[in-house]
């Protein structure tokens, strides 16, 4: 898999030049400098203030205030609290977490490690998706060097600190993704998503406060504390600070992952992936993986960023991108995105659950034009508003925006 | 300190404590929210989806897992509510096997009752599910089960037993005891689950022996199988028993075990004695009581007076009743004359006796059952409480899971 920074990135945050894969080399780099220096010459609370200066807005797909969130932890008193790394990557045409486990891993450990210096927090958890074999492997290497050079465990670098990183392995389940039920799973029990609030934040792992954050959000933590919150606001846009992950995919002649700037058109990706394949005219893009929506070809200067994609009732979600050409056909799309979510409900809640399967029925019978587009969205509609997790939820955001699309009355 | 807020339901002002949870006081103030997978013994679950209510805090929410906070107002029913809340009852209803006509339960259903109420017509559909009839207490059926998590948190969360779960996912979901059938699970049938089902999912094995539950008769009385003295509701059917539910009293708050609860086949069973048996030439023969007990007394009466009262001794029983045993020692000391009296109870409790008295001063309990809950260390000697006790024995599991420091040996 590729991964590169946008040509208009003069100055990646992620995509280092440096990509190694051993503690020496980040070590030589200036790797765990920045948990040294916090240990020894930072307050807690300097960190949450400049994590919340820079504004960064957690990539995992909701788009939530990292620093307020980690505020809400540190503010709490309580016997433990946890550090989780939500490593669960499943959203469908998303795969930048794994570049970044398997190849920033010494600065997800130390970006962990900070948040729990910040926040209280005197355990973490690494919960990477069951699939992902390279990128457990790559944590549990970088984990073990963490421990044997004194960056982990007891007594952090002399400084007093200490904090352990355990890791766990997901077994293929989409839902574990959802916060509250990976949360369940670490504790050892079926994923099934807790109703909220209250919020990890406050109730998490075992009732004691708990962060938990994407991958990516980790990933940018590091660079922010080095370089300061002003520098990190260089990059991005008025509301949606930094540089996004964007995971390529679909009928481009070059797929993978492009560092660019939060705001970047999807033009601009779409040059960076080299066009459509041989040949073929843009259709549209579905932006988000299977919970985003639909942009068309008149959208295709549409800053991606969390304001604009909002704004324009869409979402930039895990910041999923696949392109669709003339060849290829939306309806069998959403087939599929449907079948996958009935796939993966887990249950527990009566729409989601008992919604899906009715969905499709409906969708295979509005394909055979027995139905209307708003009989559908009505359904999506009921789900949306009821449903217990975002996997019921999300469903509406691709089905309106491809069904008002071509059915305009919507 | 005044811990009451105001809270605003739909226009009105009411004043309770801060912090309420929001579907139990509206439930207080009878205002009537639909709801399944909430029970007020149980974790809240928020799985059902239906008791959905507006806040000005948040839009559209479910009133089981919301707490009453300061300004909070509350639309308890308009018309996006009502259609979001049948539209998901619309839902939950398709995919179930709705036989009311042949259902045991007919009339006494929750699910029905929310039918009634959202006016959804509930028909027979074919099973799509197969039913588990393995345990030899109760049966599992799937095309009735609302999937609202109370028998599984019911077995985990009273009887501290953890059996039952959820097998598949999504629309494929149904309970499993164990890791494939209530026969092969370690479930003791105490039942809990049963008792806590909203529809006829789970039912008690006894009531497939009848049409219908309705009419019948509900009494209370207390358990005899050991010396908690749980309270149970019996639903009698004329003579005959329909089932029996853990009354919501002390001690047992409603929980029972599988003795109390399922041991009932002996009351009309043929080989229960039914009248007294006298012994002549080596060969009992039925006899009324009138008979029996004027031989006894004759009996007795001449061992008196040939030999005198001490040559007569009594011993009672555990089963029986405290009021009974004190009639007994009664009749012991006062018509037979002699302090010969004794109780099975001697051989075993003897030595805990004195142990309480010195330690606390009270032979006896020193506290109800139900504080064992709130126990820092439980000392247990000599007795296997899941056993013998089985409804204590709930108690002190649950001490163990909500207070890690709780030891029991």
């Amino acid at each position: 898999m590729e991964a590169m920074a946008h040509k208009n990135l003069k100055e990646p945050i992620i995509i280092t030049t440096y990509q190694t894969q051993c503690l020496e080399d980040y070590i030589n780099d200036g790797g765990y400098e920045t948990l040294k220096n916090v240990l020894t010459k930072y307050k807690p609370n300097e960190i949450i203030e400049q994590i919340k200066a820079s504004e960064l807005l957690g990539r995992g797909g909701a788009a939530f205030p990292t620093g307020i969130k980690w505020d809400f932890t540190a503010q709490i008193k309580a016997d433990h609290k946890f550090v989780v790394c939500n490593a669960d990557e499943g959203e469908p045409g998303t795969f930048k977490d794994r570049w970044i486990l398997e190849h920033k891993s010494y600065s997800l450990i130390e970006a962990m490690s900070l948040c729990a210096y910040s926040v209280g927090g005197d355990k973490g958890y690494i919960y990477i998706r069951g699939e992902y074999t390279e990128s457990i492997n790559s944590i549990r290497k970088a984990l073990k060097e963490a421990y044997d050079n004194g960056f982990l465990g007891e007594n952090i670098l002399k400084s007093g600190f200490s904090f352990n990183i355990e890791l766990r392995r997901g077994d293929g389940s989409y839902v574990c993704g959802e916060e509250t039920a990976l949360i369940e799973s670490i504790e050892g029990k079926r994923a099934f998503p807790r109703f909220k609030p209250p919020f990890p934040g406050i109730k998490g792992l075992w009732g004691y406060p708990t962060v938990i954050n994407n991958v990516e959000t980790f990933a940018n933590i590091v660079p922010i504390i080095k370089n300061g919150a002003d520098w990190f606001k260089n990059y991005g846009t008025e509301h949606s600070s930094g540089t996004k992950l964007y995971s390529i995919s679909g009928s481009v002649n070059k797929s993978g992952i492009i560092e660019a700037n939060l705001g970047v058109t999807l033009k601009e990706l779409l040059d960076a992936a080299q066009g459509m394949k041989n040949s073929k005219t843009f259709k549209c893009a579905l932006i988000g993986g299977a919970s985003g929506g639909f942009v068309y070809k008149d959208e295709l200067d549409l800053p991606l960023s969390y304001e604009t994609l909002k704004k324009a009732g869409k979402t930039l979600g895990s910041g999923a991108v696949l392109f669709l050409s003339e060849d290829d056909n939306e309806e069998s799309l959403l087939k599929n995105i449907l079948t996958f979510f009935k796939h993966e409900s887990c249950g527990k809640c009566t729409p989601c659950r008992e919604g899906y399967p009715k969905l499709i029925a409906m969708y295979e019978a509005f394909l055979e034009n027995k139905i209307k587009a708003e009989d559908i969205m009505k359904l999506a509609d009921v789900m949306f508003k009821t449903s217990l997790c975002a996997l019921g939820q999300s469903v509406r955001m691709p089905l309106e925006t491809y069904l008002s699309r071509k059915y305009k009355k919507l | 300190m005044d811990n009451k807020i105001y809270v605003k339901v739909d226009g009105k002002l009411y004043r309770t404590a801060k912090g309420t949870n929001l579907l139990e006081f509206l439930k207080s103030v009878n205002i009537n929210i639909p709801t399944l997978c909430y029970h007020a013994k149980l974790s809240k679950t928020a799985a059902c989806r239906l008791c959905l209510v507006k806040t000005n805090k948040n839009n559209i929410i479910t009133a089981c897992t919301q707490e009453i906070t300061e300004n909070m107002e509350v639309i308890t029913s308009d018309e996006e509510i009502e259609y979001l809340r049948r539209s998901v009852f619309e839902l939950l209803v398709d995919e179930l096997n709705t036989d009311c006509d042949t259902c045991q339960l007919d009339g006494l259903c929750e699910l029905q009752q929310l039918a009634k109420q959202f006016d959804v017509k509930l028909h027979k559909k074919s099973n799509k599910y197969k039913q588990d009839t393995s345990s030899p207490v109760l049966t599992y059926n799937p095309n009735k089960c609302v999937k609202c998590f109370r028998c599984i948190k019911a077995c985990d969360e009273i009887e501290g037993k953890g059996v039952l779960n959820f097998a598949y996912r999504g629309q494929d979901m149904y309970v499993v005891a164990g890791l494939e059938s209530w026969a092969s699970s370690e479930c003791d049938g105490c039942g809990e689950c049963v008792q806590v089902c909203p529809t006829a999912a789970l039912i008690e094995k006894n009531l497939l022996n009848f049409d219908k539950v309705i009419p019948f008769e509900k009494h209370v009385t207390t358990c005899i199988f050991c010396g908690v003295g749980c309270q149970m509701d019996v639903w009698l059917k004329g003579k005959e028993i329909l089932k029996v539910e853990g009354a919501d009293e002390i001690p047992n708050h409603g929980s029972l075990c599988v003795k109390g609860r399922f041991g009932i086949d002996g009351l009309l069973n043929d080989d229960r004695l039914k009248t007294p048996l006298i012994k002549e030439n080596g060969e009992f023969r039925e006899a009324s009581w009138d008979e029996a007990l004027n031989l006894i007394a004759k009996k007795l009466t001449y061992i008196k007076e040939k030999y005198g009262s001490d040559a007569i001794c009594g011993l009672s029983s555990a089963k029986c009743t405290n009021e009974e045993n004190y009639i007994f020692q009664k009749f012991i000391r006062a018509v037979i004359g002699t302090n010969n009296i004794d109780h099975c109870a001697r051989l075993c409790h003897a030595s805990t006796v004195t142990g309480l008295i010195m330690s606390f001063g009270s032979g006896a309990m020193t506290n109800s059952i139900s504080e064992l809950e709130k126990a820092d260390a439980i000392l247990i000697t000599g007795s296997n409480i899941t056993e013998a006790h089985p409804v204590i024995a709930t108690f002190i599991k649950k001490a163990i899971k909500n207070n890690n420091e709780t030891t029991a040996q």
